[in-house]
């Protein structure tokens, strides 16, 4: 059967956070934009939150990990070699279809690691460059919260106030003030107050299995449906198998696959990769070609290499009093970044931040919810009613270094529905973070102590929690340590861009959705202002 | 087998005057209902049987199975725990000896109680500069005024 073929302006590859702001910014400009998405639309309405049996359909297939949801547009991802397993999303909206939107913006400092403290990788770029844009995507996403923080640069005021606090979250508020750590209400991309069609936040709990009444933000509902009215165009069910390339090496456009398994060439003037930072590497290692051998751009080698994902210690508090730990969204209230900057006097580099999490209902209670354990056997009821509603969790994000050996492989012996070989992320935690872990595990029980935990439970990562995929392509001014260059272009294939997290040149401590999406509104201005489109 | 899936599920989770014990509501027929809707929860849940039927002379099946076969011993508590705390009955009894509601997150949500608590240290700069003049224009007007108002237009103005 043929291939069929067509010929687009701008073609983006993935629908996701990076992928939906990118292609809204251009088409807002009049540039002709058409994207390609592998997986489907997921309906607001869909949300499984409404059913009896939700806590069971959280296990299956709301599970963050693709290998246990394996929905027809899932990619394997072999992770027996990774220590984090992968969190990801496929479909329209990408990975917000699941993020539970905790949305803090890097600091400045997290630009310059290298230069102010002799780690990791600088990025060509600073957190002035981007300012402008995380203000523009807070506005769109629509961003609740409280401006005024003095732990980061100015921002303007919030769309809508803050989450509430919540019983748990208000004493460890009071814990942070007698400590006199920092803290401050986080943002979110969570809204507090109705508006247009987006409904305010009912607290229900789970905000990674869908919002039914669309408080909590994802792309398919913010920046698609603007996208879509300017004239862009997005084809779903869109399986991409590598990106083609010219004689001179150019980037041609992509070879796809639908759902019937007829395939498709699109040919574009220019090649946008927004699909992760491991299925972004997975396609583009997947393109080799006589020009680029070991993968399409790939002179430097840097291509899937420097995997950061963000080790994350949890550490549990168990109270006397009922917090109704299952109320309000589950991942966040308050930002407490007391440790994020350098400190020499520690035994690590560069820092953490700490936020309280909740909404974990009997099932996920009973089956140990972050931290804990609860027995099976003739103690297990009593443990179940100790800790159900009884518990906050304070979960450190703790800044990853970038390290050659933690990287995104292809493995052919293992394919996905099309033929296109599967992804293989290889990660181990490197001595820095070890020592982080450690301090962060202690400020963590230190801080639910004071609030008045009468009894902690640590773990020191959380392995489930691969959905902050960074590095794979990063950014850099050199061609020979980074893959593309300040303005997300390929070092070696002028174009082709990524504008996911794979250009992170280093993680912060924090989630990486605004960033990633300022980056990516940014490299929609540069393209346009340089006239390539 | 359901004699042995009930003695398994009982050990895992037996019932007391509150709770009913995972055979009181049939928890193994759940497990196999759920476990048929993937292959390899199947081929797991038969491993499970086989390994029950193998050691029926076994009084602690439960311990035996943690034991002898961790990894599968997971799996069955994973899927004993699912089919137990999604039961009607057992959810009536959560919500009697807690105060969460019997009904699913939506769509009526929950009220979040909450009190109204201010960071200690509202009025002093924490973040740290980058070396960039930029940094320190900015550190100085936020130092001034941190509780300015910010607009757009003015952050606009920041970037190279």
């Amino acid at each position: 059967m043929a291939a069929l073929r067509d010929e687009v302006n701008v073609l983006v590859v993935g629908a996701g956070a990076a992928g939906a702001a990118f292609t809204w910014r251009l088409a807002s400009m009049g540039v002709a934009v058409t994207c390609l998405e592998q997986g489907e639309w997921q309906s607001p309405e869909s949300s499984l939150t409404a059913l009896e049996n939700w806590e069971s359909k959280r296990l299956r297939e709301r599970s963050p990990n693709p290998n246990i949801r394996r929905n027809a547009a899932d990619y394997p991802i072999l992770d027996d070699t990774s220590i984090i397993k992968p969190a990801i999303f496929n479909g329209v909206g990408g990975s917000t279809i699941l993020w539970s939107a905790h949305t803090p913006r890097f600091r400045p400092s997290d630009f310059r690691v290298k230069s102010l403290d002799g780690v990791g990788a600088d990025w060509p770029i600073s957190y002035w460059d981007l300012a402008e844009y995380y203000e523009i995507n807070d506005e769109i996403m629509g961003t609740s919260g409280q401006h005024g923080d003095p732990g980061n640069p100015p921002r303007t005021p919030r769309t809508t106030p803050p989450v509430p606090l919540g019983l748990a979250g208000s004493r460890i508020a009071d814990a942070l003030n007698d400590l006199k750590w920092h803290w401050w209400p986080s943002d979110g991309n969570i809204l507090t107050l109705d508006r247009g069609s987006r409904k305010a936040c009912n607290g229900c709990g789970p905000c990674e299995m869908g919002c039914a009444n669309g408080a909590r933000a994802s792309v398919d509902i913010t920046y698609w449906p603007e996208a879509l009215a300017l004239g862009a165009e997005l084809r779903t069910g869109a399986t991409v198998r590598r990106v083609l390339v010219d004689a001179t090496g150019r980037a041609t456009g992509v070879e796809w696959i639908d759902p019937t398994g007829q395939e498709h060439v699109t040919h574009a003037n220019v090649v946008v990769m927004a699909c992760n930072g491991v299925g972004t590497p997975r396609i583009l290692l997947n393109s080799v070609s006589k020009e680029h051998p070991r993968g399409l751009g790939n002179s430097s080698d840097q291509l899937g290499r420097n995997l950061m994902l963000h080790p994350i210690p949890v550490v549990t508090g168990v109270f006397d009093e009922d917090v109704q730990s299952w109320s309000g969204n589950d991942a966040f209230a308050l930002l407490i970044q007391e440790f994020y900057e350098n400190d020499e006097s520690r035994d690590f580099k560069r820092g953490y931040e700490m936020q309280v999490t909740r909404g974990q209902g009997p099932l996920v209670t009973a089956l140990g919810g972050f931290s804990h354990d609860i027995p099976w056997g003739l103690g297990h009821h009593e443990a179940f009613e100790k800790f159900f509603g009884h518990v906050a969790t304070v979960a450190v994000t703790c800044e990853d270094l970038p390290h050659p050996n933690n990287r995104v492989t292809i493995d052919p012996s293992v394919t996905d529905r099309c033929g296109v070989p599967a992804a293989r992320m290889s990660y181990e935690l490197e001595e820095n973070s070890k020592k982080m872990i450690k301090h962060g595990v202690k400020s963590a029980t230190a801080l639910l102590v004071k609030a008045g935990a009468r009894e902690t439970h640590a773990k020191p990562f959380a392995p489930s929690a691969g959905f902050h995929l960074m590095g794979t392509a990063r950014m850099g001014s050199n061609p020979k340590d980074s893959f593309v260059n300040q303005a997300c272009r390929s070092h070696d294939v002028p174009n082709l861009l990524v504008i996911d997290g794979s250009v992170f040149a280093s993680a912060g401590a924090v989630n990486p959705t605004p960033t990633l999406q300022a980056v990516a509104l940014r490299a929609a201005d540069l393209l346009r202002e340089d006239a390539l489109v | 087998m359901s004699t042995l899936l009930d003695r398994f599920t009982n050990d895992l989770l037996p019932g007391n005057d509150h709770w009913p014990a995972a055979s009181e509501i049939e928890v193994g027929a759940v497990m196999q209902e759920l476990a048929s809707t993937d292959s390899e929860q199947k081929s797991l849940f038969d491993r499970l049987l086989d390994f029950l039927e193998n050691h029926k002379e076994r009084l602690a099946l439960g311990e035996t199975l943690e034991a002898e076969d961790s990894e599968l011993f997971v799996f069955a508590k994973v899927l004993a725990f699912e089919a137990y705390y999604i039961n009607p009955k057992v959810r009536e009894v959560v919500a009697r000896r807690s105060m969460y509601a019997n009904r699913p997150p939506q769509p009526a949500g929950f009220l979040v109680v909450t009190r109204r608590v201010s960071p200690w240290n509202e009025g002093e700069i924490l973040w740290r500069s980058d070396g960039t003049e930029r940094s320190g224009e900015v550190l100085i007007e936020q130092k001034k005024d941190p509780k300015k108002t910010w607009t757009v237009e003015e952050i606009r103005q920041w970037r190279r």
